[in-house]
């Protein structure tokens, strides 16, 4: 049987009915079912398909369980694209998450910043930890970096600016004040829901920017090499090329 | 001294902090071996084919482990459901090498030339178009009402930015409205855009200096429309925070 339909502007396609749907993917929705896997099935799609509860949503338990095993394994390909595999995964995973229980944090007073951050770790599992962030309105975190370290940002309540670079060329160590060169790579509002993501090979530099009602999230990190420490960053206000946002920045260490 | 060695230096239950509002503790690693082994041991849990995750997949792999997740998770069109089914389509694109490039036509989506696209055999419940944009061309922000979208650069680099409606979603909305700019990026290769149809449904593209070339997975969901709206911006926000312009809609 055939239709043709137009499934996005200016492009048709031609829909088959397959009478004979591939024996193995038949088998495994059968199998998962009946709480059966197939040995060769990949992982991600096995776990992907599990529903712990009606509403389609899950519990705290049901999230770790179906994250963590898989995550594991991503985890060990700390490549470019590995770790996009892996963070993708676990915030496809936590976007399903029942917020109301994903575990609260015992926050404490970051620094002396005004209007306030608190923060606090969560969780703290394999691979991952999650550190719960609340910002007070018009809350501003620096500017600051995570070497060999994944952050999925997972925001709960209000709304934050989110504003991620990476540095471009190359950058002096962190204690030198030299000044060196970052990109701006993403500029996006999370809120309840959304997801803003970074790796040690990408978008690794990430600041945040209350809105008027404050912002409350979590972020899950992920070390996928030694930990090198981090800096926070003196950023420029203005970019000194436009066109490309890109900024002068020098590390100004951990204190702020 | 590096956190590292802080970190190695620490007694059992002792902690220090290693980045910003983080602090870590030393744990006993009895402990932590049972908690992965209670994880292993989780039924139904197959580790055949986990050790495969450092390998690129190419186009047919790809389809193959990912169509069947994507049927199962395509029927929950939430906020959540269809960013767990975006998330997930990502999580397998993002190890695929590379895709066949089909002929492509002009995308009729530009202002002006230089975009083009092509649609690459796939199967339910998505479709999978292979784009092409020039130098400097651009792809006017438009809607997408029917169905979402995981963009994943393959080549060069092009910047993506999503809008959304401030308040109710209305397609058929005359005169002028408020819009919020919810995302601006750079797409390079292995990088990914996603298009909620909840949330950030309107995007537009624009080349850098070298082009770029992509894929866009789009997974009809909702009713279709007859006509795609773009979106005409003012040229500066009305409220540089949280970046709101003032919009129309024109097909």
């Amino acid at each position: 049987m055939k239709t043709i339909d137009e499934i996005t502007p200016g492009f048709s396609e031609t829909r088959r009915r397959v009478l004979g749907v591939p024996a193995s993917i038949a088998a495994a929705f059968i199998l998962e079912r009946a709480g059966v896997g197939l040995a060769n099935e990949p992982a991600q799609e096995r776990s992907a398909m599990k529903e712990s509860n009606t509403d389609g949503r899950l519990d705290w338990a049901g999230f770790l369980k179906q994250c963590e095993p898989v995550a594991r394994e991503l985890h060990k390909d700390s490549s470019a694209a590995g770790q996009d595999a892996y963070l993708h995964w676990v915030a496809s995973n936590v976007a399903r998450a029942r917020t109301t229980d994903i575990p609260r944090a015992k926050v404490g007073r970051f620094g002396a910043l005004e209007p306030s951050i608190r923060f606090g770790v969560s969780y703290r599992g394999e691979p991952f930890f999650i550190v719960e962030w609340q910002l007070e309105p018009g809350a501003f975190l620096p500017p600051h970096c995570h070497p060999n370290a994944s952050v999925c940002t997972l925001g709960l309540e209000g709304e934050a600016r989110i504003r991620n670079f990476e540095i471009h060329g190359e950058a002096p160590a962190f204690t030198s004040r030299q000044t060196f060169l970052v990109r701006e790579t993403h500029n996006e509002i999370i809120g309840p829901g959304r997801i803003n993501t970074l790796s040690a090979k990408r978008d690794n530099i990430h600041t945040f920017q209350a809105g008027k009602n404050g912002a409350r999230g979590i972020d899950i990190s992920t070390y996928h090499g030694p930990d090198v420490g981090f800096s926070f960053i003196d950023l420029a206000k203005t970019p000194r090329e436009p066109e490309r946002l890109i900024f002068e920045a020098a590390w100004k260490g951990q204190s702020v | 001294m590096k956190h590292e060695d802080l970190v190695n230096n620490l007694d059992v239950g002792e902690t220090a902090q290693i980045a910003p509002g983080v602090t870590v503790q030393r744990r006993c690693f009895f402990k932590s071996v049972a908690v992965a082994l209670g994880a292993l041991s989780t039924p139904g849990f197959a580790t055949a084919r986990l050790g495969r995750s450092a390998e690129r997949l190419t186009y047919e792999e790809f389809l193959n482990e990912v169509i069947p997740v994507a049927k199962a998770l395509v029927g929950d069109i939430s906020l959540a459901g269809q960013q767990r089914y975006l998330l997930t389509l990502a999580s397998f694109a993002v190890r695929m090498a590379d895709a066949p490039v089909p002929p492509m036509r002009d995308s009729g989506q530009g202002a002006g030339g230089g975009t083009f696209i092509g649609a690459i055999p796939a199967g339910d419940p998505f479709i999978v178009l292979h784009w092409r944009m020039d130098p400097g061309s651009i792809i006017r922000p438009h809607a997408h009402t029917y169905g979402n979208v995981m963009t994943i650069a393959l080549e060069g680099g092009v910047r993506v930015e999503n809008f959304e409606m401030i308040g109710a979603r209305d397609f058929d909305a005359k005169g002028n409205f408020k819009v919020r700019k919810t995302q601006s990026q750079i797409l390079t290769p292995g990088q990914v855009n996603l298009v909620n149809l909840e949330s950030g449904y309107v995007h537009g593209f624009q080349a850098g200096a070298r082009g770029g070339r992509g894929l866009d997975i789009t997974t009809r969901i909702k009713e279709r429309r007859d006509t795609t709206p773009y979106l005409n911006l003012s040229k500066k926000p009305v409220e540089i925070e949280p970046g709101v312009y003032e919009a129309s809609w024109s097909t």
